[in-house]
Order: structure tokens, then C-alpha cells, then sequence
């Protein structure tokens, strides 16, 4: 009966349906291209207001710290830099790039219990807070790099060289980033890329990547594959990736992003969505939905969290207030609500809640 | 699926907010995408039908009533479609090449061997079941949601429709 399971699981993506036929009824309902966005969990622009919608899977920290500081730690050509989600310019590669990153912290996390998390975890435990106040803050914690990387905008480093290293695979890339620890984590990955179609509709063109690969992270490969194609007409450009990451033949980690660009009146508009997966003998085990609105300098946040069917919700707003970003928060765990403050201080989160308060140090 | 969001969502794009059209579609297109497909057996015409399914229950969706089950009248209409498509189809010229169109493997038509084998051997609700339980991964809860059937009839009618996968196959020596 397993078999049977992992069967249907594993052609799952030649089944479903194409997402073209979403695109395709937005587009016949005339839903005008910032609803597009939202549709799509990219980003609306409407007057002095920006919304973000992005899903993510952010089941460890250290998964979050893909996008943090920038570590130009790398020599020799092709060096890049891969945006947050919170900028602009995005180049092919740093959608591999992001897609390798991001996977290769989950797994490291997943495989090392993340130094970071078991860091931060046993300074709160230290701390006087009922159970019930504990079990909020530790939800808060899981994700706060998470929410603090969706309020900053911080980059991964990225440079793509031809080789020979590894028998069977023309192209590596040495990926790094420096986590909110102050930790720098690298990770390699040897690919091949090849375009797998092309198409032209009028004045459109479609045309579509696909790599295979391995995955180097904490000195264990990863098979890897994934794929992207570009649209580009008169103005616009829209790119979408796959990226999937192996652990066993039906586990894996998959990262979805699509990226819009559009010139109008000299004026360059971008849209950027991420969606991170998990899955477990073929199952989807977790994901975080995120919202994020900004709007005249306070941003609200929603993480909407679902792992083993149990769903909970983080709303935060921030506010920087005499310097210090604060971030009001409320959570939802079950039925119970909590409401708290941190305080993003230097190098430490400062949890107040109604009756008391600790610290977690970030270094 | 969170079934209050997704009617809020439904209330709120009725109410002019198109906005909330990304989370319906994704929160209820693959029940209605598979029973589009057990009815016409081709994964691209039920992507059309899929659409056209969306069309037409968004221009009808005043007359969607509200609390009931979102997904359950999509269904209804994305059958409708597709009965009307086969009645359509059938007065087309019929070949065997279209009617078993898996065995030759055109490039249009071609889904991988398990999923026309389940289209061939199982009955409506269990195709419906097996492929959003084990294809889509929802949890059987949700699925019980989606057809509106008690979680246990789910779980039976999951794990029969597996045990006539495995025999088929077997039957065929691809197990």
C-alpha cells in the first residue's frame, strides 16, 4: 500500500493542475494586476500602501537567516548578490541561488538541531514565564529571524563558476550568507542547467530552464532539481522557479518563487512571491502563509503557521519608536490568545509580557 | 483549509474585493479539478473545464449561499461542465486512439500509468478521495469537508481505493 502511496505522491506534479489556469481566469475575470499580485502572493501597490503576501515554510530559524547580512565573502566572477524580498533587482541565478539557500538551512537545521534555535530556546527556558506564556514566546521565537528578515531586507551572496569538481555536473555555486548570530553559512551546490522548451505567442516568448543537481550542505549531498521559465513581452518579464531538495525518495523540501518585472512610463514595477513546502513521505507536514502590509511606516505582520495539522497565527505590527523597533504582538495557539511586546534592542529580543519579562541574546 | 476564512474570502469577493480571488482558487480548485478529471479522463481538457467552471460560478456567485459549502456547489458546476463536455464529445467521430489514449502515450493526452489506472477502476467518490488524500495531501478531515462525507467514510474509502490500485496493478504485473 506504500508503494501504491508514494506512487501517486511522486506523479502528483504531472496531475495537478498547470498554474496557467489560475493566471488565465485572473486574467478573464479582468482582475487588474495588483489583484494579480495578490492572487498570486506577490506584491500590490496602491497609492502610499504596499502589501506583501509570501508563504513560507520557516519550520526552523535558521531556515529565516537566508536572508540576512550580506557577506561578500566570495572571490571570482560572477559574484551576486540575491535580494530579500523586500528589494528589487533579482538576476536568473539568484533564484538558484535563493532556492539552495533556503533549502540548505532547513536541511543544516533539520540535521543539526540549529545551534541557534537551541541557543535561543534554552535562554527563554531560563526565564520565569508560565507555562502557557512560554509556549507563546517559543512560537514567537521559532519565527522572530523570520519576521525581523521580512521587516529589514538582507542578501545572500552568490558566484557561479564552470567545473569540474564533480564528475557529471558543468556549473557550481557557492552560495553564503551571515545569520542574525553573526554566524556565516555556507553551502555548495554542482549543477547542470538545461532548456527544456521555447516558445513564441505574438510577442511573447516563453522559455524554460530546468536543473539536476547535488546539494552540498554540512558536508552531506542532497539531490536536487528544479526549474524555471521566463515570459517576456514588450515591457515585462516573468520569471518562475522550482527548486526541490531530496532527502529521501518522497521527503523533500520545495521552493516555489515567481518574479514580475514591468516598465511603464520609465517607471520599473516588481512584484516578488516565495512559497517554501515540506514534505514528508510525500505528505505536506509544514508551511507558514505570511502576510505583510506596510502602510505609512507601521507594518503588519501575519504568520499563519500549520505543522502536524495544528495551525496557529502571529499577528505583530512594528513600530520604531526613539530607535527602538517594537513589535506588538498576538498570538493564537489553539484557541488561546496571547499579547506581548518585544523590543529588537542591540544584539537581544526583549519579551515583555503583561506580568514580566526576559531576554533572548541574539550573539 | 480554514472553511470560516474561505467563506469570509467568498463574502468579501462578492462584495467587490477581487482580491480574495487568489485564496478561493487555491483553497478549493483541486477538488473540483479532480472531479472535473474522473469525468473527462484528459488532464488538459479538465484544465479548461476548470476554468470554465471558475467563470462561470464567479458570475454566479450571488448566487452562491453563504455558510453552505463553497466547494461542494464548484463541484456540482465543474460536473455539469463536464458532462456537458462529454455529451458534446460524443457526438464528435469517436476512435479507440482517443478513448484509450494512455496506451499510446500522445504527447497532449499522456498522464503518468497510475492516474488512468484509477480513473478505469475506481469509483467516482474513491478517485475523489485517493487523489486529494494522497495526490494533493490534504488530511482527511479536510477531504471530508470538501465532500461533505464523515471523516471515517473517508478513511474507509481512501484506504479501499488503495487496495484496488495495488490489486490492478498487480494484476498487470506493475506492482
Amino acid at each position: 500500500m506504500k508503494d501504491i502511496k508514494k506512487l501517486l505522491s511522486s506523479q502528483a506534479k504531472d496531475i495537478l493542475p498547470d498554474e496557467n489556469v489560475k493566471q488565465n481566469i485572473i486574467v478573464d475575470l479582468g482582475i487588474d494586476e495588483g489583484v494579480k499580485a495578490y492572487a498570486h502572493g506577490g506584491t500590490e501597490k496602491s497609492s502610499n500602501k504596499k502589501v506583501f503576501y509570501i508563504a513560507v515554510a520557516a519550520v526552523l530559524v535558521v531556515c529565516i537567516t537566508v536572508f540576512c547580512v550580506v557577506m561578500n565573502i566570495f572571490n571570482g566572477g560572477g559574484t551576486s548578490v540575491t535580494p530579500s524580498i523586500t528589494t528589487n533587482t533579482i538576476t536568473t541565478e539568484d533564484f538558484y541561488a535563493y532556492g539552495a539557500a533556503s533549502a540548505g538551512s532547513i536541511l543544516s537545521a533539520r540535521n543539526s538541531q540549529s545551534q541557534s534555535v537551541a541557543t535561543a530556546k534554552n535562554k527563554i527556558t531560563a526565564n520565569q514565564l508560565s507555562d502557557s506564556e512560554q509556549q507563546a514566546a517559543d512560537l514567537v521565537n521559532e519565527y522572530i529571524y523570520f519576521v525581523e528578515e521580512l521587516l529589514g531586507g538582507n542578501s545572500i551572496i552568490h558566484s557561479t563558476t564552470e567545473t569540474e569538481a564533480i564528475e557529471g555536473y558543468s556549473y557550481s555555486m557557492a552560495i553564503s550568507y551571515s545569520n542574525l548570530l553573526g554566524e556565516n553559512v555556507y553551502y555548495t551546490m554542482y549543477f547542470n542547467e538545461t532548456q527544456s522548451g521555447s516558445k513564441t505567442d505574438g510577442g511573447e516568448v516563453e522559455t524554460a530552464y530546468e536543473i539536476t543537481g547535488i546539494l552540498v550542505v554540512d558536508g552531506v549531498q542532497y539531490p536536487v532539481e528544479g526549474g524555471r521559465s521566463v515570459e517576456s513581452e514588450t515591457g515585462e518579464t516573468e520569471t518562475e522557479l522550482w527548486f526541490k531538495a531530496y532527502t529521501d525518495e518522497n521527503s523533500y523540501i520545495l521552493i516555489k518563487q515567481e518574479y514580475e518585472e514591468e516598465s511603464e512610463d520609465g517607471q520599473i514595477e516588481t512584484e516578488q512571491s516565495t512559497e517554501i513546502y515540506i514534505y514528508t513521505d510525500g505528505k505536506l507536514t509544514e508551511s507558514v502563509v505570511a502576510e505583510m502590509e506596510n502602510e505609512d511606516g507601521e507594518t503588519e505582520l501575519e504568520l499563519i503557521i500549520t505543522k502536524d495539522n495544528v495551525k496557529s497565527t502571529i499577528e505583530i505590527e512594528c513600530e520604531n519608536v526613539n530607535d527602538v523597533t517594537i513589535l506588538q504582538v498576538k498570538a493564537t495557539i489553539g484557541s488561546t490568545k496571547y499579547s506581548f511586546k518585544i523590543y529588537v534592542e542591540n544584539g537581544s529580543y526583549r519579551y515583555v509580557f503583561n506580568d514580566g519579562e526576559y531576554k533572548t541574546d541574539r550573539n | 483549509m480554514d472553511k470560516e476564512k474561505l467563506e469570509r474570502k467568498i463574502e468579501a469577493f462578492a462584495g467587490g474585493d477581487k482580491r480574495a480571488f487568489g485564496y478561493i482558487y487555491d483553497s478549493t480548485s483541486k477538488p473540483a479539478y479532480f472531479a472535473i478529471l474522473y469525468i473527462v479522463k484528459n488532464k488538459a481538457d479538465a484544465e479548461d473545464l476548470l476554468h470554465d467552471t471558475y467563470i462561470k460560478a464567479i458570475n454566479a456567485i450571488s448566487s452562491y449561499e453563504h455558510g453552505t459549502n463553497f466547494t461542494a456547489w464548484l463541484i456540482r458546476i465543474g460536473k455539469n461542465l463536464a458532462l456537458n463536455f462529454i455529451e458534446r464529445k460524443k457526438r464528435e467521430i469517436s476512435t479507440d486512439f482517443d478513448a484509450e489514449a494512455w496506451k499510446y502515450g500522445t504527447h497532449e493526452t499522456e498522464t503518468p500509468y497510475i492516474f488512468d489506472v484509477a480513473a478505469k477502476v475506481l469509483p467516482e467518490d474513491e478517485y475523489e478521495i485517493v487523489m486529494l488524500c494522497q495526490v494533493t495531501g490534504y488530511n482527511r478531515l479536510e477531504v471530508a469537508e470538501f465532500l461533505n462525507m464523515a471523516i471515517g467514510t473517508v478513511t474507509w474509502k481512501n484506504n479501499e481505493a488503495l487496495k484496488k490500485l495495488k490489486r490492478e496493478l498487480e494484476k498487470e504485473g506493475r506492482q
